[in-house]
């Protein structure tokens, strides 16, 4: 078997190997020569950096996680306006924050291939929303590629380096969750020899935008696009399956193609229904488009999330003559869901009813599956065994419920503070996007709400997009305390490193920089820093801080615990495990470890009717004593 | 081989589960079987709900559709539970008993059901279902945490799989660290001597070792 690093680094053509789709993307920026790559966590596309990383080295590319997707995203477009190939990763919301330079960059160009690779979340089920990356495409005016496999992923992102360099404008490729994880066989291409110095060359007239450049740029870009429609359509892609017999054509793109093929296949229809899988979401193959509303009588339009190409299709067929074109169906009628993720069983069943083409089902008792259904125990997102952020909250809790009978206002943020919204901690009340606690929390200042106030960030996230609000607390006096909750590490995506941490990338150490001289240097006059692992000590931080008349901020430091399971794994060590010592447990009468605080390795003995600690779990933070008492959780002597 | 095999892998986070699709994944590509894998996993913390598909032979989709998969592996048991909308009728379905409580059922919030509930729930699904104590058979192996690797085993002994036992072996030895590649391969054959054993219990299923 090969490891992954000889993969990424083969030169043997036409190798084949099995990749995820996040991977396969990594090695396409190989076989492209790309020179620049950046990129912030963010599930689906974290992977990707992460395979980079591992040969970054080796193959003399630098590649590095971004405070932010901006940041990310000016580094490697303007290492391309140098010339050499960059490429910048991130997840869809974090296309937001890079929309910035992203709105300017088709205005500028570049020189050297610049791709821009983003991760969907249909569903949102790792993000706070479900928006649309293809919306930005067009917004930018921009080309996007969207595979629906790793070979495609592969394929397309390497065309895009081509295409970016040949139009001098930075392309888009766009996956969606499943498809981001999924594995395929891929077969590898040559490794291009690309251009390994940069150059900079002075010109106002491309780089200075404003006013009339901006204007001369715009028309520009305008020409780049025509191109680009022409290119592309030489290229040939966007497979059209057309016989003359069909009446009903589907149009998808990404994943949801493969569940239209699938759907098309199970349900034998290759001859009845007509097929355009979409690859380009921008510029879309208008022609082939037309060509399907000419054709048929019906059309269905399977994409997600929104009905970008389902509009564009009803505004071609304004070009048509009356009465020559298919009826589109889609999620405007109501055919397809509007909102969420689809799936093969969505797609397949709204294909059986408009073809008339029975599902071959299989049956199952519908009264085995409700009782099934029943009996499956919830497995929620939870805070770890062992996390810090449980003392740190626990802590506030406490706090609140002594001064404010509980009342108090905790905006959250993005990463794993946000899992101590959920029962039993309930102690986060929100959370919106990257960095905004803060400036919620002045908000709610301003607005005269007569709370404590606090505001609870991560680590990464502070650095990411929580420096600029704090400037502003300062500056405007908000009385609110900043809850800074450092676990030294990106948890939630996998624990990659952030600018606080010392270590890059690709595992060299580096210069480390502290929250607190930051949080000092902005001006902050209450600073403390707290261990998360001591309730009373972080408890009385925070209620000092609340004190404060002004911005505070308290630094909660704990260890992320699976850094710390981890480290004990790699040196074989055992973590000796806290025990409940049942003669001083109080049982059903307290439960307060359980009912109250909540960490994962305190189990309910319902034997005993006493509390007890799963030492698989337990990394011996210690926490659980300090909540206890009753004294009767204390060290135990062996694991 | 029927010309396709549709395989979900249920567990929980830190059990192994993704390292499963990937030596069979490894095994098929070398076998130039066709193949897609799709992954579902949450953030990165533990315990939550991780479920691999694994589609031999030509498919479109990554996604097993529901009642379609061949075989059920599930690490734990209120995990075959949650993914046994995916088994085909009477497919196979062979289960690791060692529950993992989530964090709802450890506070009380939520209940596991028992043991013989499961089975009971399962069986109505398919006859063809095997629950065995896997966790066991890795802590006799040797690490408890290659309970992945049993059930892997467990599976190659009901000849499902399109390839040799000798090559899902020799993927194994290449995936895994190399200090762990014995306790791996004991745990692997432990499972399916297991199966075997259990399979001769039961005549109705003898007809899995033909």
């Amino acid at each position: 078997m090969v490891p992954l690093e000889r993969t990424l680094t083969a030169s043997a053509v036409g190798e084949r190997a099995l990749l995820m789709t996040n991977q396969a993307i990594a090695r396409a920026a190989i076989e492209a020569g790309v020179k620049i790559v950046t990129g912030y966590p963010g599930t689906p596309t974290s992977e990707i950096i992460e395979t980079l990383a591992l040969v970054a080295d080796s193959l003399g590319i630098h590649v590095e996680w971004a405070v932010n997707e901006k940041v990310g995203l000016e580094i490697a477009s303007t290492a391309a306006i140098a010339g050499v190939r960059g490429m910048t990763v991130m997840k869809h919301v974090g296309l937001n924050v890079a929309s910035d330079i992203l709105m300017v960059l088709g205005l500028s160009g570049v020189n050297g291939g610049m791709v821009i690779v983003v991760g969907d979340d249909p569903g949102g089920w790792v993000s706070q929303n479900e928006q649309d990356s293809r919306l930005f495409a067009r917004m930018a005016d921009l080309p996007m590629f969207e595979p629906s496999t790793p070979q495609e992923a592969l394929r397309m992102t390497l065309r895009a380096f081509e295409l970016s360099e040949r139009l001098k404008l930075p392309i888009l490729v766009r996956t969606t969750l499943k498809v981001s994880h999924s594995s395929g066989i891929v077969t590898l291409g040559p490794i291009a020899k690309s251009k390994t110095k940069g150059e900079y060359v002075k010109d106002t007239s491309r780089y200075y935008v404003a006013d009339v450049v901006a204007q001369a740029r715009h028309e520009w870009q305008h020409k780049q696009m025509q191109q680009a429609r022409a290119i592309l359509k030489s290229l040939n892609l966007n497979p059209l399956y057309l016989k003359k017999s069909q009446k009903l054509g589907i149009v998808a793109s990404g994943a949801a193609y493969n569940y239209a093929a699938e759907a098309v296949r199970n349900l034998n229809l290759q001859h009845k229904v007509a097929l355009l899988k979409v690859e380009t979401s921008h510029p879309l193959p208008d022609d082939k488009m037309k060509k399907l509303l000419r054709s048929t009588k019906e059309l269905l339009v399977v994409e997600e999330t929104e009905p970008l190409m389902e509009d564009h299709l009803r505004m071609l067929s304004y070009e048509l003559p009356q009465g020559h074109h298919a009826i589109i169906h889609g999620k405007r009628d109501g055919a397809l869901p509007e909102t969420n993720e689809l799936s093969y069983e969505i797609v397949a069943s709204r294909f059986s009813r408009l073809t008339g083409v029975r599902q071959r089902q299989n049956k199952v008792e519908s009264d085995a599956r409700l009782a099934i259904a029943e009996a499956v125990p919830p497995r929620g997102w939870t805070l770890c065994a062992g996390c810090p952020h449980i003392g740190t909250f626990y802590a506030l809790k406490m706090l609140a419920r002594k001064t404010t009978k509980g009342r108090i206002a905790n905006l959250g943020d993005i990463g794993c503070i946000g899992l101590a919204a959920l029962p039993p901690l309930e102690n986060v009340d929100s959370s919106f996007c990257m960095g905004s606690s803060i400036a919620q929390a002045s908000g709610l200042a301003y607005a005269g709400v007569d709370l404590p106030i606090v505001a609870s960030i991560g680590d990464s996230t502070f650095f990411h997009s929580g420096i600029t609000p704090l400037i502003d607390a300062v500056v405007n006096n908000a009385h609110v305390c900043i809850l800074i909750c450092d676990n030294e590490t990106t948890a939630m995506t996998g624990h990659q490193p952030h600018p606080g941490i010392g270590v890059s990338a690709t595992g060299k150490s580096t210069r480390k920089v502290e929250i607190e001289d930051v949080v000092r240097a902005i001006g902050v006059e209450h600073v403390e820093t707290t261990n998360s692992f001591d309730i009373i000590e972080t408890y009385r931080a925070i209620d000092r801080a609340l004190k404060h008349d002004g911005p505070s901020v308290v630094i909660s430091k704990g260890r992320c615990a699976e850094i710390t399971r981890r480290e004990a794994r790699k040196l074989g060590a055992a973590l000796l495990s806290f025990v409940v010592h049942s003669e001083k447990c109080k049982g059903a009468a307290c439960m307060v470890c359980i009912r109250e605080f909540g960490c994962p390795a305190i189990i309910w003995n319902g034997a005993s009717g006493k509390a007890a600690i799963e030492p698989s779990l337990c990394v011996s933070c210690g926490l659980c004593a300090d909540v206890c008492v009753f004294r009767a959780i204390g060290p135990g002597l062996s694991s | 081989m029927r010309d396709r095999f549709d395989l979900v892998i249920a567990g929980v986070g830190g059990q192994g589960n993704l390292l499963l699709s990937r030596i069979i994944g490894e095994t098929a590509l070398r076998s130039n079987i066709d193949l897609q894998i799709s992954e579902t996993f949450g953030a990165a913390q533990r315990g939550s709900a991780v479920v691999s598909h694994v589609r031999l032979g030509k498919s479109y989709s990554p996604v097993v559709p529901f009642g379609m998969a061949q075989a059920l592996l599930a690490l734990e048991p209120a995990e075959a539970l949650r993914q046994s909308h995916f088994l085909a009728p009477d497919g196979l379905a062979l289960v690791n008993i060692k529950p993992i409580m989530s964090v709802e059922v450890l506070s009380g919030r939520a209940t596991y059901p028992s043991l013989e509930v499961i089975r009971n729930l399962l069986s109505k699904l398919t006859s063809d279902l095997h629950m065995f104590d896997a966790q066991g058979l890795a802590v006799e192996a040797g690490d408890p945490r290659t309970v992945n690797l049993v059930m892997l085993g467990a599976l190659d002994a009901c000849s499902v799989l399109p390839f040799r036992t000798e090559n899902l072996r020799n993927s194994i030895s290449s995936l895994v660290p190399s200090n762990m590649i014995e306790v791996n391969l004991k745990a692997f054959d432990l499972g399916r001597v297991a199966l075997l054993r259990l399979v001769k219990l039961e005549p109705s299923d003898s007809a899995l070792l033909s």
